[in-house]
């Protein structure tokens, strides 16, 4: 269980005169995943979602707050402390090309958690790094290719054989599917939802796309400017958001079919 | 009705290597009509657009076929000629950061773009320019005018390039995955412009891979693959009746959620 107590992050920043000034990222933020469930978070872009998931994974450190990982503080420990317990935690990145080590090939940077984290045989660790290429449903052939051999799409699959390859209890996963060809993306969401069954974990899909937030999770947060706006746990219907946030980002999709054309009227703001 | 820019057999090779980006595009599109172009990446969407606009080098590429608009081929006319074709033919970008010059105001780049299409005095032509911001519902047009690029957000610029769009009063838009990355309330605001402009009687080319932007806007569907048209046809036809099956798929990985 995951838990967050009323976490802040604030950055400083210049404004183009160079006076300085605070960013609030994230204002106040305070929930509970619970084990084996799944969690979707939606917001705009500057809405502090991604911060928000660095936070999660230790990759930033709060201003304030506290988070418990099964019970434990995690936020009174050192740097040094964390890096020891980064083996529950992992992330997906948004950009799969830029996660990986150019220079790495693919066999490398699946093994690479693998080989920091447990001592394991030559034999081992062949063995668990093509448990894994068929976990995320890749070819083993693919094993001796460099990131720039391979498409987005594998490249993906690729970032999330690492993040699973610990075993770990929270994947953070920022933005899992954007910048995707849209029948990679399907492919890519439905081999998640397999994945969810296979392994048990607490699973953060965070996204602007509320499509992709529902088509992952019932249980769905909205995000704005730093603040969680609106919690709710059985997001089947479009109906069931009440925050009015919610109801615009529902408003602004984009008709499913043309003859909508004319009802569909958003308020230029 | 007769066709306000039609588009005959264009073909496209990379010289060097004989590639062959783009096979016998043929399509018409008439006033006040809205086309559009769906494919994934590397369909060659964004090429055909590149071709009507005259816009590759044609050192590197080989192009065959014709675009006719106004009774003239633009593929024959040189390039004084499509200078002023410019006026008729907007190009609304993907991503509006990188689209503006990051040296110069807003401004200038607004008031340049006027000036070389009409004869205006500076004076003129800022003020035309901040009468265009506001048509775009933006508000603070003078600060607008005298920020630079990299102050704005992407949804603001988008709205600005939209502006100097509908400033010269074109005939034809293309927009090349103008709503991409922009979003969701930004690209619904972003589409209202576009709605407003085919209510002007303005033909737009609309070039996506989202099956709702082309719900929203289009009247007629090219849907692209490797460089082909796989079809061709009406909204509703294309939404009720795919023929092919790479429509099909294209339609089939949509994700609907929420009882839609």
């Amino acid at each position: 269980m995951i838990q967050v107590n009323d976490i802040y992050k604030t950055y400083k920043i210049k404004d183009k005169y160079g006076n300085k000034s605070t960013l609030n990222a994230v204002n106040g933020v305070s929930f509970t995943l619970k084990e084996n469930t799944s969690y979707s978070l939606v917001g705009q872009s500057g809405s502090g979602k991604s911060t928000l998931a660095k936070l999660l994974v230790f990759v930033e450190k709060s201003t304030e707050g506290e988070i418990f990982i099964d019970g434990e503080n995690l936020s009174l420990l050192s740097k040094d402390q964390i890096r020891k317990k980064r083996s529950n935690f992992q992330m997906v990145m948004q950009d799969a090309k830029s996660s990986l080590n150019p220079k790495y090939t693919v066999f490398e940077s699946i093994s690479e958690p693998l080989l920091i984290f447990e001592k394991l045989s030559k034999n081992q660790l062949n063995h668990r790094v093509m448990n894994l290429l068929n976990m995320v449903e890749l070819p083993q052939e693919l094993t001796e290719r460099y990131p720039h051999q391979l498409s987005g799409g594998q490249l993906k699959r690729i970032c999330i054989a690492r993040a699973i390859a610990l075993n770990p209890k929270l994947i953070v996963f920022d933005e899992a599917v954007s910048g995707l060809d849209v029948t990679v993306r399907k492919k890519i969401l439905e081999l998640l939802i397999r994945l969810r069954k296979k392994l048990s974990a607490t699973y953060l899909f965070i996204t602007h796309d509320i499509d992709v937030a529902l088509f992952l999770s019932k249980n769905v947060f909205v995000m704005k400017d730093g603040v969680i706006v609106e919690y709710n746990q059985n997001a089947n219907d479009f109906s069931s958001f009440k925050h009015e946030y919610s109801k615009l980002l529902i408003k602004s999709l984009p008709p499913v079919y043309p003859s909508q054309n004319n009802n569909l009227k958003v308020n230029i703001i | 009705m007769k066709n306000v820019l039609e588009i005959k057999d264009l073909s496209l090779w990379v010289k060097k290597t004989g590639i062959q980006i783009l096979k016998n595009i043929s399509f018409g599109i008439e006033r006040g009509e809205v086309v559009g172009i769906i494919g994934e990446s590397g369909s060659g969407k964004s090429m055909t657009c590149m071709a009507i606009l005259q816009l590759l080098n044609k050192r590197i590429f080989n192009i065959n076929g014709n675009v006719i608009f106004n009774n003239s081929d633009l593929m024959k006319m040189g390039k004084e000629k499509l200078k002023i074709i410019g006026k008729d033919i907007s190009l609304v970008m993907q991503n509006p950061m990188t689209a503006f010059n990051p040296t110069l105001r807003i401004g200038t780049q607004i008031t340049e773009t006027i000036r070389v299409h009409n004869k205006m005095s500076g004076k003129q032509a800022y003020e035309m320019g901040i009468e265009a911001l506001e048509k775009v519902h933006l508000n603070r047009t003078k600060e607008l005018m005298h920020s630079y690029p990299h102050m704005l957000s992407g949804g603001m610029l988008q709205r600005i390039m939209l502006a100097i769009t509908l400033m010269l009063e074109p005939k034809i838009v293309i927009a090349d995955e103008a709503t991409t990355a922009l979003d969701v309330n930004t690209q619904a605001m972003v589409l209202e412009h576009f709605c407003q402009m085919k209510k002007n009687n303005i033909s737009l080319i609309v070039v996506t891979h989202d099956f709702g932007v082309i719900a929203k806007l289009a009247d007629y569907v090219i849907v692209m693959k490797d460089g082909e048209i796989v079809e061709q046809a009406n909204v509703f036809d294309i939404f009720d009746r795919p023929n092919h099956e790479y429509t099909k798929q294209l339609l089939d990985a949509r994700i609907l959620t929420g009882g839609r």
